[in-house]
């Protein structure tokens, strides 16, 4: 029967078209919210830490009220610093090869004529010490590390666009107020996993001062030693540094940075788009059970013909069974397609709107199309 | 006149209505469609069943051809009663023994003429030989057309696809419901034709409900219906007599 139903649909297409279009709408939304929601689910990402293979951090929550009223659990962003005493611990805990403490603040650049040192698509220039550029890693192209309180090296990325070269001296404003550099050296990222910001890197032994949190570090990048998988490294950690503490692994490491992006808003976001692919499949189902209740209404005769040749009921629920799967299949492979367009405005709509962090976007991630396709088949047959 | 008067029960009936009374609806809305009718059809016989308009033609045809269950009577199929048979028993029995052209709408829309004729076939889950159907479509005419769809075949040209569907599958009885009603002269002709071919070539079993006397005299029998009883049949009668005794029964 699905031969006659395949035919019937070919030939009634006009009729049909309308539930398409319904299942195909439906999926689309459905999908283009499932790929935002993957977005939103998925890992932050390695980030600035692209060469870890752990990071340690504060753990971000926090238990909120006291006595009786305790309980609450709030998580903090970007989570608090930890002491610097802390990288020498971590350093000391088996199967950890190299701990380095990092520190990151802001540091606003300008350049020889007081211009503003800014790369198109980043949106922070972030100040560190000079050990923490082999978390990236950030290696030098030009010129020599940071000696002393009055250098830096600067982002390859930020020299190119400034038109700045080793030796121009500059202001950069961090939080213990403005400072003239000279240019030591210029480094280029080996790793660009995060383009939305830029470095200044200043001498280990300046950088506490200059961002004033002199004995804090922000987290700890740990490179594990030589045979010791991540997996293990982030087991023996765990165990050797106590609840105070968070260890996270290089997908996840972003959050470590200037604190996870999504922390605040990732419940809601995730709630918003679940409605919207809801409703959308909701809506989907109504027009296409009218659709068909419609279609079948005009068919009635052509139903009546098909019993009294010789179909058994059975045989007729199969075949519109089968309408309903090839307009299911059809919609829910244009809804597919038409899900990738449609996700990019509703994410820059979201960005507009506050709603979600700057980049925001639609993930590749195919498991959203797999279950929009799954809730077309479910939008054509439910109305059975 | 009354029906005990008219048919006797052929003991070689390829199809029985024993005492068979159909009624729609209930309490004072109920319609009595068949009033204790009892009648044969005979293997090999060509008959028209007659009658003015609400004389329970259309329904003496869909009660016998097991579209219609009667409520009371009995139309008993081979050795089974097929009041008592499942839906989809009745139906697959359908499909296999009985044969149907209607008035008009006989095809699907989206099936070519091939497709239309195989479809008893391939609804019993039997793969059709494409050698079966193209005989078949050969037999009415319309070899040619094999893959023309419905609305590209002139109404005559689609009745005969519907002869040839309802012969494909070899019944032992085709029921015809108005076969003539929707065509002009010359196609009700060609069609009338073909079923009477079938009836002498082939010996096949032929029940055809009709308005029309020239059609019904190209039977071996007419029966009469009014108000759901038999009113009486003839035996190879020209189109004056069939006339004359609709006339009769009108006033």
């Amino acid at each position: 029967m699905l031969a006659v139903a395949v035919r019937t649909v070919r030939w009634r297409l006009v009729s049909f078209a309308g539930a398409i279009v319904a299942v195909a709408l439906g999926v689309s939304l459905v999908a283009a919210t499932g790929l935002l929601m993957a977005s939103a689910l998925a890992a932050s990402g390695a980030g600035r830490f692209a060469a870890v293979d752990a990071v340690v951090q504060a753990n971000p929550a926090i238990t909120v009220g006291q006595g009786d009223a305790a309980g609450g659990v709030a998580t903090v962003s970007p989570p608090p610093r930890l002491p610097a005493g802390l990288v020498a611990r971590v350093g000391a805990v088996r199967g950890v090869g190299r701990a380095v403490g990092d520190l990151a603040f802001p540091a606003v650049a300008f350049g020889p004529r007081g211009r503003l040192l800014s790369v198109p698509g980043a949106d922070r220039t972030e100040g560190h010490g000079w050990a923490s550029a082999q978390l990236t890693p950030y290696v030098l192209v030009a010129g020599r590390p940071p000696a002393g309180a009055g250098e830096v090296v600067i982002d390859a990325r930020l020299a190119r666009h400034g038109r700045v070269q080793v030796g121009a001296r500059l202001i950069v404003v961090v939080p213990a107020g403005p400072r003239e550099f000279r240019v030591s050296g210029i480094a280029v990222a080996q790793d660009q996993g995060d383009r939305t910001q830029t470095a200044v890197f200043f001498s280990d032994v300046a950088a506490p001062l200059l961002a004033r949190t002199a004995g804090q570090v922000n987290a700890v990048g740990v490179i594990a030693a030589p045979g010791v998988s991540p997996d293990t490294l982030r087991a023996m950690l765990s165990a050797g540094l106590g609840s105070g503490v968070q260890v996270l692994d290089r997908g996840h490491a972003a959050a470590a940075d200037a604190g996870d992006p999504w922390a605040a808003q990732r419940a809601d976001l995730l709630a918003l788009l679940a409605t919207v692919g809801a409703a959308a499949a909701i809506v989907a189902i109504f027009v296409v059970a009218s659709t068909f209740a419609f279609t079948v209404t005009q068919r009635r005769r052509e139903l009546a013909l098909l019993r009294t040749v010789g179909a058994t009921p059975r045989q007729l629920r199969r075949m519109i069974a089968g309408e309903a799967l090839v307009i299911a299949v059809i919609g829910g492979a244009v809804g597919c397609l038409a899900s990738l367009p449609l996700a990019a405005p509703i994410a820059g709509g979201l960005v507009g709107h506050g709603a979600a962090p700057e980049g925001f976007h639609a993930s590749g991630n195919p498991v959203p199309f797999a279950i929009a396709f799954a809730a077309g088949l479910f939008i054509a047959e439910v109305r059975q | 006149m009354r029906a005990a008067t008219v048919v006797s029960l052929a003991a070689d009936a390829v199809v029985r209505l024993d005492s068979v009374t159909k009624v729609y609806g209930s309490g004072a809305q109920a319609v009595t469609a068949l009033d204790g009718v009892t009648i044969g059809f005979a293997a090999g016989e060509f008959t028209a069943v007659m009658g003015p308009s609400g004389s329970g033609k259309t329904t003496l045809l869909q009660v016998a051809a097991g579209i219609d269950r009667p409520t009371s009577g009995q139309v008993p199929i081979g050795d089974t009663e097929l009041g008592r048979m499942s839906e989809r028993r009745l139906t697959v029995l359908r499909r296999r023994r009985v044969g149907f052209v209607f008035q008009s709408f006989n095809l699907m829309g989206s099936l070519t003429a091939e497709q239309n004729v195989a479809l008893p076939l391939r609804l019993d889950g039997r793969r059709p030989k494409a050698t079966a159907v193209r005989e078949a479509l050969a037999r009415v005419g319309l070899d040619g057309r094999a893959r023309h769809r419905p609305a590209e075949l002139s109404g005559g040209q689609q009745q005969r696809v519907a002869i040839a569907r309802a012969l494909v599958t070899r019944p032992e009885v085709v029921f015809a419901d108005e076969p003539t009603g929707a065509l002009d002269r010359r196609s009700g002709r060609a069609v009338l034709d073909l079923l009477r071919e079938a009836v002498d070539g082939f010996g096949q079993t032929l029940v055809m409900v009709t308005h029309d006397p020239a059609a019904a005299a190209r039977a071996d029998r007419v029966v009469f219906l009014a108000d759901g009883r038999l009113a009486g049949q003839l035996q190879r009668p020209t189109v004056e007599q069939v006339a004359g005794y609709m006339t009769r029964l009108g006033d």
